[in-house]
């Protein structure tokens, strides 16, 4: 309908017109009037429906000329999936740089515990049966030298080992990237799908690039984003513990 | 519990195997050998050399709780000891491993103390049940 015309302009007439044949029992003009009614309407649709069929063709030439759209779906979006993985792999070479450490560095601390503790030892040994050496400050220093630094060199050898655990953040973190990398995949792949249908321009990504790697597990907790999930190591317990394991 | 046991661990991180093969070592452990995946795992298994498996849950390819259900299938396999050490912490997977015949579950991150808990924990079953039967 025309912004213009009312309802009342549009209808009015006829349906006067409708009224009076009915009062009269004029059938020929009543159903005459009813077709004319019925006429305007599917009028009315058209109408609407040129209209909604020009927005349409509007948004998809939009569409098909906004560069933005191909920018991300060419370059933007796989570069987002090149720079997560090679977090990825930054975060992996750190922790093997450190593990390499760790390995090389647990021996050494572990030998001079056994040095310093076999050392302490004899020297008490010796000691007991010579009064001279037994009275003598300097020795007793280095004695509870030795003993402090066996005991200190046991506590590294102890921290190296917990340092060794801590990096099962590459794990984890690795793990919560790959499931973005994978979604960042998915907007891709929809993203080639919008443009081939628009017709726009540009290189679709292949089905094979933007294929989603299999997923069979939901990846670590992550506050705020996952449900029914356990509290905890000791949750697990108990929970295999209601199952007999 | 004997130090020439030989564990498989599985994982598709290369890091989170390696921790668990110096964690292994530590315990006095050498035997430790490492698959990426339920697929590559299961050859290493039915070579018959393997007397523990620890693996992950979320892996490309076959996934652990996959694997586990293939290890029980294969009756050579089938009384393998089996630790889940993974990341997933939902409860409806945790009560599916445990259908599926899983021997002990360490949520990542874990501490030295609780991994070796379980692994003890495990072994002593198996050599209690041994006796009995």
């Amino acid at each position: 309908m025309p912004a213009h015309e009312t309802l009342a302009d549009l209808y009015g007439p006829m349906l006067e017109r409708l009224n009076h044949a009915m009062l009269q029992d004029d059938s020929e003009t009543f159903h005459a009037t009813l077709e004319a009614i019925k006429d305007e309407r599917a009028d009315d649709v058209t109408r609407e429906l040129r209209v909604l069929a020009e927005t349409l063709h509007d948004a998809m030439l939009k569409f098909r000329h906004e560069f933005r759209i191909s920018d991300l779906a060419e370059r933007d979006v796989p570069d987002a999936r090149a720079r997560l993985n090679h977090v990825m792999t930054l975060t992996d070479e750190a922790a093997h740089k450190t593990m390499d450490l760790i390995e090389q560095c647990g021996p050494l601390a572990e030998r001079t515990t056994r040095g310093a503790a076999n050392l302490a030892e004899l020297m008490r040994d010796t000691r007991g049966g010579l009064k001279a050496i037994h009275e003598d400050p300097l020795l007793d220093r280095i004695h509870d030298y030795l003993t402090t630094a066996a005991d200190d060199c046991g506590k590294v050898r102890g921290n190296l080992a917990e340092v060794m655990l801590a990096q099962t953040y590459q794990d984890l973190t690795g793990q919560i990237i790959r499931g973005v990398v994978n979604l960042v995949g998915e907007v891709e792949r929809v993203l080639g799908e919008l443009m081939r249908m628009t017709g726009a321009r540009g290189r679709m990504p292949t089905a094979e690039q933007l294929a989603p790697r299999p997923n069979n597990g939901f990846g670590p907790v992550i506050p705020g984003v996952s449900t029914a999930t356990v509290q905890g190591q000791a949750d697990i317990d108990d929970l295999m513990a209601g199952l007999g394991i | 519990m004997s130090s020439d046991l030989r564990f498989l661990v599985v994982d598709d991180f290369s890091t989170m195997r390696r921790i668990i093969k110096n964690f292994l070592n530590d315990l006095g452990y050498a035997n430790v050998q490492e698959a990426d995946d339920g697929n590559t795992a299961l050859p290493i298994l039915k070579g018959g050399k393997i007397d523990f498996l620890i693996t992950d849950w979320n892996m490309p390819g076959m996934p652990g709780l996959d694997l586990l259900k293939a290890v029980r299938a294969d009756p050579a396999l089938a009384k393998l000891p089996v630790l889940l050490l993974t990341a997933e912490a939902k409860r409806e997977q945790i009560v599916e491993a445990a259908q599926a015949g899983v021997n002990g579950y360490v949520i990542k991150p874990f501490t030295a103390q609780i991994l070796k808990e379980k692994l003890e924990k495990i072994l002593q079953t198996r050599a209690a049940q041994a006796a009995a039967g």
